[in-house]
């Protein structure tokens, strides 16, 4: 509401002569790209980092990844572990048991030899934890219950993944067949899996209990007219514990917003990380290399489950399909711009088709025909 | 008993300097003659011819008097009290044999003994070196004095006290309005005692008894001075005549002298007639902005009015207005400043040296007095400019006893609207009014009643969606009671209201209305005692009850299905008791020393979170709830605030003034936002937020050149500041239930060098001012999340190292008179993006250090054109035509530099609201 009342101004500002131009501002020296660290080291499985290197602002690609870079896992007072890079800017270590009582750190040669060290941090070990969901009036919670022991690490973070199947906007029964052949569907596209993965930084923490349980933490929180929720939905939620100082980290990291720089935005703050650059301390390196390990849970919830809530489509905004003759309808459908829907008859006969967007009709422009494999 | 003395002959205006032997008994020469019904003149001219004697007199009060007396080998102050004591009139003759007749009392022709020795006990030694036949009168009830020349005798001749001092107390106002004349000097020369006028117009000044010229001298009046008898104890009431040639003249004046010799150091002065000539964008005077041409004072960008005085943040300002406090002085966000100009009267700026009067803000005190309205005569003014018309009436009710003065102020800018070709704009509002009324009674000489009365409003309407609105509305009443001539107080109520709310009314399911709300209702006593020359005491005690609606979002008719979002209310109170002593040690040497001490309760009725201890305050380590009862003490906060200063005056136009000031402030603005905003809010201290204190040194060297024509001064500080109000990364401020998890205990400090040169006379006039001053920041907490920057010292957000400021008028002629401003800053710190980067599979943004980089230098030049219709002093209305251009040189200073998200790119922008040279036209009239 507020941004609402600053576009207004800047509405009246800009009848006042006013006038907006691009700005670059000068920065300090970047001559190079600075390193990211994505990943954490894991203590009970298999680590996988992923290095990048930042990007100007007004670059559109993706980032470019470090290849050809050596990572070793560093344990404090005892042995390294390599790590080996499996597709290009991804390093992955064997299967690895490491002593949760031990300290330990990554260290990274990159390609053009610069050294990079994180700081040794104590490994947490991430306890089992419970996975619910409970029907609220206004849509479901999912829940996590976990119990660790008051001495091991108070602080976690969450990361999900959610799949749900859906289906489009319209039933396509018919299909284009080049040359200029329009037959029934063999390959059904309405209904579709699809996966999100949010980017959403999920922490909580039990410091200010005497007791090292969360009950009831709420991970996510689905509105009971969510398409997500129309068939069936599965999350996988994935739990680590983490050190008091990872956990500000991602606290600091979620709470620098998209929004930036503006003389209205919250004041956003630096944030690096817990890397140096041997060769050089001075240059940034960004991430946060912790030692933990992760937990896993997935659950399901089936539609049948559900009270009956009204749903969302997500193809609210598709059009009632028009209709083509069949003299119009191959070079309509050649072109790919439309697909079929149905059949339009007098009497018995085909005289021509309904038709809509693929963007209404086509699943597979928003998620998968392939059936996840954990999908039950 | 020879003494040099000199004096102003009355009555015809002679300028003597004389060196007198006492007594007349070396005046041999003898009179002889036989004078049957001659006329008076007649009978002078023989003496005259006869012997050396020169005779002075007023011709008509003496041409219907015929002297019968026969005399024969007389000396001639035996002829002359013959001639003279039946018909009343008294006679003085001096050293240089001339003759002096008044009416009544003779002419005091030496000076009280102890003139020279002032403050040194010890009678008057009377000189009654002439026949004095008055009989005293009885004490009139007050002299109203208008003219120069006539010998106004104050208190009772008889009743004369023996310590050889008396009190002359009274007001100063303006012979055509009746209008008191604020911080005008009042003074004698030999020896200097003197004195400034209050917001009342009252003066009071303790003078040995005897002769006086007392002078007067006052911005926007013309110079001027009184003959005085001082006797005893008396009032003086002295009407001054109004400059008449600076009706919108462009000048600056102010007390000559005060520079050096006043008490106050870190005070800016501005009267009306000054804040008229400064150049502004609409072509409407606007005193926020000429003070933000001041030095120490800056502001983050031309469209923001909240000003950041000596590295002081926008809510650590007091603004009154006739007392009461403003909370959002600006119209349009800041396009306008809320106080219509034709109402105001003075603008008093306190950067350092704060009085003790004054309290519960860190960095100054912002006085603004609007006039009392003409006592004598209906009258009016107004303008007509591109944005905006205002008008004012002003007339008395009962003449000379109680005026009134009211003024309304709007704009056309929602008709402006209505005319664009663009149909968002074309339904879209925006719209702001003010109005003030103002009425003074005078119940009798000691007692007078102000009462004040404010409104504004501002409303804007986006499309047919978002509908925004705020109001400041104030009410002040002010009874001044004159218990003596020494002793005088005021006894002030005041209530101010701040409210804004936003309206949403796009979709019916999510209508809504925010609201936010302020008021304040406080009482004060003040009290002024003169109680000798050495010492005038201050004191008083106030107190304040603050209830704040934090805020609430309710649903906007019966299809929202917005659920009602309400914060409970807060309310706090803030007593003080104050004294201040501005003791003259010597000439020289002036201290004021003074202590207030405030405290300050929050009282419930509240829940307050407890949050674990050792971890950063948010939602996940509350741990409980206390509840509160209504008026239940929820913390209480309390410290005295010294204040002192000393003036050392070196020569007669140096001096050097230093000061220490502490302040402690209970009430902050929560704005993440670097101006001000009217979406702000004000939050009170609790358990969490502890109130601000601040501590002032300044130090400063003032020379007045050319016979006090040009005035320089050199100020420089040092400040420090603890528990001010900084945010954590990505507060959130608004409908908050715990504000405590989003905001943080900052400390600051600040310093600065401020160079002014002014001339104040001539034809070329104007001031130039240079500042270099840096303020920063440290938030330094246990806890490494809440930290800034590493717990580092980085720039505020209105940290602008160097500010030049240039204010140069030129008058061509009394009719038309042209002004030129310049001002150039440093660029406002910013906190940049440098980069981007995936985590997590998501883009993240890399900053800069907190403020880390800046904006671009701010520079921008004005130019103004004043005509003036004729002088006469006595026409139907005055008018004049304001020209005036905005941002001469088109450059494109940024107001704003943001960043967009676009296509996976991040592109920075620069918004700059003045970008062209913008003209306006203002029609003013005064009738």
């Amino acid at each position: 509401m507020i941004r609402k009342v600053y576009l207004f101004l800047f509405i009246i500002l800009s009848f006042l002569n006013s006038c907006v131009e691009p700005f670059s501002p000068e920065v300090k020296s970047h001559t190079s790209s600075f390193l990211v660290v994505d990943g954490f080291i894991n203590i009970s499985g298999v680590t996988t980092i992923k290095l990048s290197r930042t990007q100007n602002l007004g670059e559109n690609m993706k980032p470019s990844v470090e290849n050809r870079a050596q990572l070793q896992i560093k344990e404090e007072s005892g042995s390294n572990h390599n790590l080996t890079e499996i597709a290009p800017g991804t390093y992955q270590s064997a299967l690895l048991n490491l002593n949760p009582g031990k300290r330990y750190q990554l260290h990274i040669r990159t390609d053009n030899g610069s050294e990079y060290l994180s700081l040794l941090t104590s490994a947490s070990t991430t306890p089992d934890f419970e996975l619910s969901s409970r029907i609220q009036n206004d849509g479901l919670q999912i829940l996590v219950n976990t119990n660790d022991n008051p001495n091991s690490s108070r602080y976690y973070r969450w990361q999900y993944e959610e799949t749900y199947e859906f289906s489009s906007g319209y039933y396509s029964g018919y299909e284009y067949k080049a040359p200029g052949k329009i037959e029934a569907r063999q390959n059904d596209i309405y209904y579709c899996w699809r996966t999100e993965v949010p980017t959403f930084i999920k922490i909580g923490n039990t410091s200010g209990l005497n007791q090292n349980i969360l009950s009831n933490q709420s991970i996510v929180f689905l509105p009971k007219n969510t398409e997500k929720l129309r068939y069936k939905y599965s999350i996988l939620v994935k739990q680590y514990s983490l050190s008091k100082e990872e956990y500000q980290y991602w606290e600091i990291l979620s709470k620098n917003t998209e929004q930036i720089g503006t003389l209205f935005d919250p004041l956003p703050s630096q944030l690096t990380g817990n890397i140096q650059c041997l060769n050089n301390p001075a240059e940034p390196v960004l991430g946060f290399v912790g030692a933990t390990s992760e937990k896993q849970k997935r659950i399901f919830v089936d539609k049948k489950d559900l009270p009956v809530w009204p749903y969302k489509t997500g193809y609210e905004s598709c059009a009632i399909p028009d209709t083509v003759g069949l003299g119009d309808a191959v070079p309509l459908f050649a072109n790919g711009g439309s697909l079929p829907v149905g059949g339009v008859y007098r009497g018995p006969a085909l005289v021509g088709y309904t038709y809509s967007t693929p963007d209404c009709v086509d699943c597979r422009l928003r998620g998968t025909k392939v059936r996840p494999s954990f999908w039950q | 008993m020879v003494f040099f003395y000199r004096t102003l002959l009355i009555a015809l205006g002679s300028f003597l300097v004389l060196l007198p032997v006492l007594g007349q008994q070396n005046n041999t020469k003898l009179i002889t003659g036989d004078f049957q019904n001659v006329k008076f003149e007649q009978f002078v001219r023989e003496i005259e011819a006869n012997s050396t004697y020169r005779f002075y007199y007023d011709p008509a009060l003496m041409d219907t008097i015929k002297v019968n007396l026969q005399v024969q080998g007389k000396p001639l102050p035996v002829v002359l009290e013959q001639a003279l004591k039946p018909i009343n009139f008294t006679f003085a003759i001096d050293q240089e044999n001339q003759v002096y007749i008044t009416k009544g009392r003779a002419i005091e022709l030496n000076l009280p003994a102890n003139f020279f020795t002032p403050g040194q006990a010890g009678a008057v030694i009377a000189q009654n070196n002439v026949i004095n036949t008055n009989t005293a009168e009885p004490e009139r009830p007050r002299t109203r004095s208008t003219s120069e020349l006539k010998l106004y005798e104050i208190g009772n001749s008889r009743s004369a006290n023996g310590s050889g001092k008396a009190t002359i107390a009274g007001h100063l106002r303006d012979i055509k309005s009746g209008e008191a004349v604020i911080g005008a000097s009042i003074y004698i020369e030999a020896p200097l005692i003197g004195g400034t006028s209050d917001q009342f117009g009252y003066y009071s000044l303790t003078l040995p008894v005897g002769r006086h010229e007392v002078k007067i001298k006052g911005v926007g009046i013309k110079n001027t001075r009184r003959q005085i008898m001082l006797h005893s104890d008396g009032k003086l009431e002295i009407e001054v005549e109004e400059d008449i040639t600076n009706l919108k003249e462009v000048v600056i004046e102010a007390e000559k002298d005060k520079n050096v010799a006043g008490m106050q150091m870190g005070l800016e002065k501005l009267d009306i007639k000054t804040l008229k000539q400064v150049p502004t964008a609409f072509g409407e005077t606007d005193i926020l902005r000429v003070i933000l041409t001041l030095p120490g004072v800056k502001s983050v960008g031309e469209g923001s009015t909240g000003m950041n005085v000596r590295g002081g943040a926008t809510d650590q300002n007091l603004i009154l207005f006739n007392d009461a406090t403003i909370y959002n002085p600006s119209h349009l966000f800041g396009f306008f400043s809320a106080f219509n100009p034709d109402v105001l009267k003075t603008v008093e700026l306190y950067k350092s040296a704060i009085p003790a009067k004054y309290g519960g803000r860190l960095s100054s005190v912002l006085e603004i007095s609007t006039r009392d309205g003409n006592k004598k005569q209906f009258a009016g003014s107004g303008g007509i400019g591109l944005l905006t018309s205002r008008l004012t009436l002003e007339g008395p009710i009962v003449k000379d006893k109680t005026s009134f003065i009211i003024g309304g102020r709007t704009t056309y800018s929602d008709w402006i609207l209505k005319q664009l070709p663009n149909s968002t704009l074309r339904q879209s509002e925006a719209s702001f009014y003010d109005v003030n009324a103002h009425i003074t009674h005078e119940i009798n000489d000691k007692n007078t009643i102000y009462a004040t009365g404010y409104q504004s409003q501002d409303k804007f309407k986006l499309g047919t969606d978002t509908a925004f609105q705020y109001m400041n509305r104030n009410a002040s009443l002010k009874w001044k009671h004159i218990f003596n001539n020494k002793l005088y107080g005021v006894l002030t109520g005041a209530h101010s209201i701040f409210n804004y709310n936003i309206t949403s009314d796009k979709h019916e399911s999510t209508a809504s209305k925010l609201t936010y709300g302020i008021n304040q209702s406080n009482v004060q006593a003040d009290f002024n005692f003169f109680l000798n020359p050495t010492h005038t005491i201050d004191f008083g005690a106030s107190t304040i009850l603050y209830q704040v609606s934090p805020g609430s979002q309710t649903p906007l008719g019966s299809k929202s299905l917005i659920a009602p979002n309400i914060l409970s209310n807060e309310k706090g109170q803030e007593s003080a008791l104050y004294i201040s002593d501005l003791i003259n040690i010597s000439p020289r040497i002036a201290v004021q020393l003074g202590v207030r001490y405030s405290m300050y309760k929050a009282l419930g009725p509240k829940d307050v979170f407890e949050y674990t201890s050792g971890l950063s305050r948010n939602e996940s380590s509350i741990i409980d709830t206390t509840h509160y009862k209504n008026g239940e003490v929820m913390a209480t906060y309390h410290g005295p605030e010294y204040r002192a200063s000393i003036k050392y005056i070196l020569t007669d136009n140096s001096s050097v003034k230093a000061s220490f000031n502490r302040m402690r402030q209970y009430i902050h603005m929560l704005s993440n936002t670097a101006s001000m905003s009217p979406t702000d809010i004000w939050k009170l201290s609790d358990r969490y937020i502890r109130p601000q204190i601040g501590d002032q040194y300044a130090i400063g060297y003032y020379r007045n050149l050319r016979s006090n024509t040009i005035e320089t001064s050199v100020e420089t500080y040092y400040k420090s500041m603890r528990d001010f109000v900084d945010y954590k990364n990505g507060a959130t401020l608004i409908l908050n239930h715990h504000i405590e998890t989003d905001v943080i205990n900052a400390e600051g400090k600040a310093y600065g060098v401020e160079l002014m040169v002014k001339k104040l006379t001539g034809k070329i006039n104007g001031w130039a001012s240079y500042t270099y001053s840096r303020t920063l920041v440290r938030v330094n907490t246990a806890l490494a999340s809440d930290m800034v920057n590493d717990g580092k010292y980085y720039p505020s957000n209105f940290d602008k190292p160097h500010d030049f400021t240039l204010i140069g008028n030129y008058r061509f002629s009394r009719r038309f008179s042209t002004s030129l401003n310049a001002t150039y800053s440093t660029g406002r710190p910013i906190t940049l993006p440098l980069a981007k980067y995936e985590i997590g599979g998501a883009q993240r943004v890399y900053y800069s250090q907190r403020n880390e980089y800046r904006v671009p230098d701010y520079f921008r030049m004005d130019f103004a054109m004043n005509i003036e219709g004729n002088h006469k002093v006595r026409k139907l209305s005055h008018s004049s035509w304001s020209l005036s251009v905005y941002n001469l040189t088109g450059r494109k200073n940024p107001y704003s530099v943001y960043f967009k998200t676009e296509n996976g790119k991040i592109n920075g922008y620069k918004l700059s609201i003045f970008g062209q040279p913008i003209p306006t036209v203002t029609y003013n009239f005064k009738f």
